[in-house]
């Protein structure tokens, strides 16, 4: 009896993406009451103005104005959810300036505080992860 | 024990302000651009300008990394003063210079920091230093004697090496006992 070898599989193209162009970002927003526990439910939901606002006070506050030439791009404004893209390179100096930073106050003693979920290369994993943790908590 | 290795720079004050040849008898172009400084310049201004600019530049991450600046020297006849940074943050020191324009009083001139020579010891800026004086004078010299080409001119706006910038060469690490760990280069 004849046996056919099958084929042997070949790569036809290999690419490998040493270094990614952008790194992605997910924060999430909490809002400190003048009483002083931190609540999730907002007054004013989250624009991305604010957010816009809240990341250019942060790295010039950290940074300067070398800090507040990063560009960082907001993709999503979901509820108290963001999703953001900066420069690869300049990722670390963002969730510095993003952690050190003590908040945005936005009127009526209320502080907004921007904390940083998770960063990541790719965004397709970032969003994986996120709905994984709902998928175990729920 | 770990080496704490420093940069020093070296930097010249040149005043922007006056037009050449519209000064008081005859004094040489080159003159007019290295003027003395007015005798109120305290080491303690040019730092506090310097912390300034590097936190209006670098913000908080950066005023904390260059706190170890330090003013070794300064010449108000001269118009000249040597920093002391650390070795891995001069270069925000340097941009910063590069910032400033103007004396760190309430209005005071417009002008421009030229960094002229960074080295790892302060000895070689010493030196540097005292050759660019002598070069200036000699410059100064062949300018009002009327020559056309100054060959001192040449050396102390050039360096050693033509059209190699004066501020690239940045010496050794090493001192008198041993060079194992000399490095050269800007980013050392």
């Amino acid at each position: 009896m004849e046996t056919v070898n099958p084929p042997k599989a070949r790569d036809l193209a290999t690419l490998t993406i040493k270094s990614p162009p952008f790194a992605y970002a997910h924060l999430t927003s909490t809002t400190s009451s003048p009483a002083g526990g931190s609540s999730m439910a907002l007054d004013n939901p989250l624009d991305a103005l604010t957010v816009r606002s809240y990341c250019t006070s942060a790295l010039q506050q950290f940074l300067g104005a070398t800090g507040a030439a990063i560009s960082v791009d907001i993709l999503a404004v979901r509820d108290e959810n963001v999703w953001v893209r900066v420069p690869r390179p300049d990722l670390a100096a963002f969730s510095a300036a993003l952690t050190a930073y003590s908040g945005l106050p936005r009127g009526g003693g209320v502080t907004t505080v921007l904390r940083l979920q998770a960063c990541g290369d790719w965004l397709g994993s970032l969003l994986g992860r996120a709905e994984q943790a709902e998928l175990w908590a729920s | 024990m770990v080496r704490l290795k420093d940069r020093y720079l070296l930097v010249n004050i040149v005043y922007t302000d006056v037009q050449p040849g519209h000064a008081k008898g005859p004094v040489s172009d080159l003159m007019l651009y290295n003027q003395p400084t007015t005798g109120e310049l305290k080491p303690q201004h040019l730092l506090k300008a310097v912390r300034s600019e590097v936190n209006a530049l670098f913000g908080d991450c950066g005023s904390g990394a260059v706190g170890g600046l330090q003013v070794k020297y300064l010449s108000q006849a001269t118009s000249t003063f040597i920093l002391r940074i650390s070795r891995d943050h001069y270069r925000l020191v340097w941009a910063a210079l590069s910032f400033m324009n103007r004396l760190p009083f309430k209005d005071g001139r417009p002008c421009v920091y030229r960094v002229v020579r960074v080295s790892g010891t302060i000895r070689k800026v010493e030196e540097e230093a005292v050759r660019r004086a002598k070069l200036f004078i000699l410059a100064a010299k062949e300018e009002m004697a009327g020559k056309p080409t100054s060959g001192a001119l040449d050396a102390l706006l050039r360096g050693k090496e033509q059209g190699r910038s004066l501020a690239m060469v940045v010496d050794d690490d090493g001192d008198d006992l041993g060079r194992d760990d000399s490095e050269m280069g800007l980013d050392g």
